[in-house]
């Protein structure tokens, strides 16, 4: 069977941050305040660690470290511990967690999202995912809220491009970035125990 | 002078905005156009292709002299197939022109201005194992222009070659003699005629 890409991530990797890197020129100035001049668009950045005594799991792992051919090939990077939103540890029950955009601000930093779960909670450090152009861009919830009639506003980090348009399909479960990984992976044996760690760089373009 | 909409003056004087990076080649089979943001962008009827952080831009200098200065462009993350494509595009001494694009909060482009013409001198193309693709262009200003010497003379007779009736460097020849006028005390006195007996022999002999 052919492997597609971006590849899904194996197993479970264990909680850890995800950051978004900015590109800013900062200067301090002679009166005190700190110029800040944003010069190229931010991207996720995050850690990715495995340890397993499966003997199985460690081998798929290794296949797919393999797989990714250095940098070269790409992954679908879900935030580690935030493959839901936290007050749906478990996931949804009776909906995909798939959604559209219904409305976008002003700001492009705020939405409606309609196609929702009604009761679906969002919390301040959700993530969610949507369609630009050929990509998925991961957005973290500045300020979420409570679905009703199938709908819910967010606010939300960094804003919407403009090939976000209306429609674009929005996703609450599993939410990603393209990424592919940044420097050499890190695998290691001791005794029973398989441990993996690698970083993943978003692909925006 | 220089004129900017209200919104990017009260951006810069506060210290913060957001900018992104064009660079337009005009190519012999028309404009192409990169810059460094996810999404493409059409400006005065060029696609501006979007390649991310991938692109940087080095440091523009400006000085009060004549001196031709270069800019470095530097677009990583390319896939070795590239130089294949450069290979077979006329871009050597083909005009490039640099330009800042002031943004929104919304990633509306509020005002794009020129800030460095030129040129394409050198490109370098880098694909080594271990270390990503990358090519270095280097663009050379429009300055260079201005010191080629075309024949041309500061003389009246160059002058009226161009205008008969041109007497601008009519007194150019005799204008740059240098002379002393000497102000508020007496300049260097001329020998007078002897007095005396030394004074009637000199008038006799």
């Amino acid at each position: 069977m052919a492997i597609s890409y971006p590849r899904d991530l194996p197993g479970c990797p264990q909680r850890t941050p995800f950051e978004l890197v900015r590109f800013q020129s900062r200067n301090l100035t002679g009166g005190g305040p700190t110029d800040a001049i944003d010069i190229a668009p931010p991207l996720w950045r995050g850690p990715f660690r495995y340890r397993t005594v499966d003997r199985e799991l460690a081998r798929a792992l290794s296949a797919w470290v393999a797989s990714m051919r250095g940098g070269l090939r790409s992954f679908k990077g879900v935030p580690p511990g935030h493959r839901f939103p936290v007050k749906h540890p478990r996931g949804f029950t009776g909906w995909d967690g798939v959604g559209a955009i219904k409305t976008i601000a002003v700001g492009r930093d705020s939405a409606t999202f309609d196609g929702v779960q009604n009761g679906m909670t969002i919390s301040p450090g959700d993530y969610f995912s949507v369609v630009a152009g050929s990509r998925q861009h991961l957005h973290k919830v500045l300020e979420g809220g409570v679905a009703a009639s199938g709908e819910i506003t967010l606010t939300f980090e960094p804003g919407l491009k403009p090939n976000v348009v209306v429609d674009a399909v929005t996703r609450f479960a599993d939410p990603y970035c393209e990424m592919h990984i940044e420097a050499e992976p890190q695998e290691d044996i001791d005794g029973a125990v398989y441990s993996l760690s690698f970083t993943g760089m978003q692909v925006a373009i | 002078m220089l004129t900017r909409p209200s919104d990017v003056e009260n951006a810069l004087n506060a210290g913060r905005a957001k900018v992104r990076t064009l660079i337009r080649f005009d190519l012999d089979g028309g404009a192409q156009g990169l810059w460094n943001e996810t999404y493409d962008l059409v400006y005065e009827g060029v696609t501006y292709n979007g390649i991310g952080p991938n692109m940087t831009i080095g440091q523009i200098n400006s000085r009060s002299g004549l001196t031709a200065e270069r800019v470095e462009v530097t677009a990583t993350g390319l896939s070795s197939d590239v130089q294949a494509v450069l290979a077979g595009v006329s871009w050597h001494q083909r005009p490039a022109l640099v330009m800042i694009a002031f943004m929104d909060d919304a990633d509306d482009v509020l005002h794009i201005e020129p800030r460095f013409s030129g040129f394409m001198d050198h490109m370098t193309f880098a694909d080594a194992a271990g270390a990503v693709c990358s090519v270095q262009l280097s663009i050379e200003s429009n300055n260079r222009e201005l010191q080629r010497s075309n024949g041309r003379m500061r003389s009246d007779s160059d002058q009226r070659q161009v205008d008969e009736e041109d007497e601008f460097f009519k007194h150019t020849a005799t204008s740059s003699v240098d002379d002393n006028i000497y102000w508020g005390r007496k300049g260097p006195q001329k020998a007078g005629k002897p007095k005396g007996i030394a004074g009637l022999i000199d008038r006799i002999f």
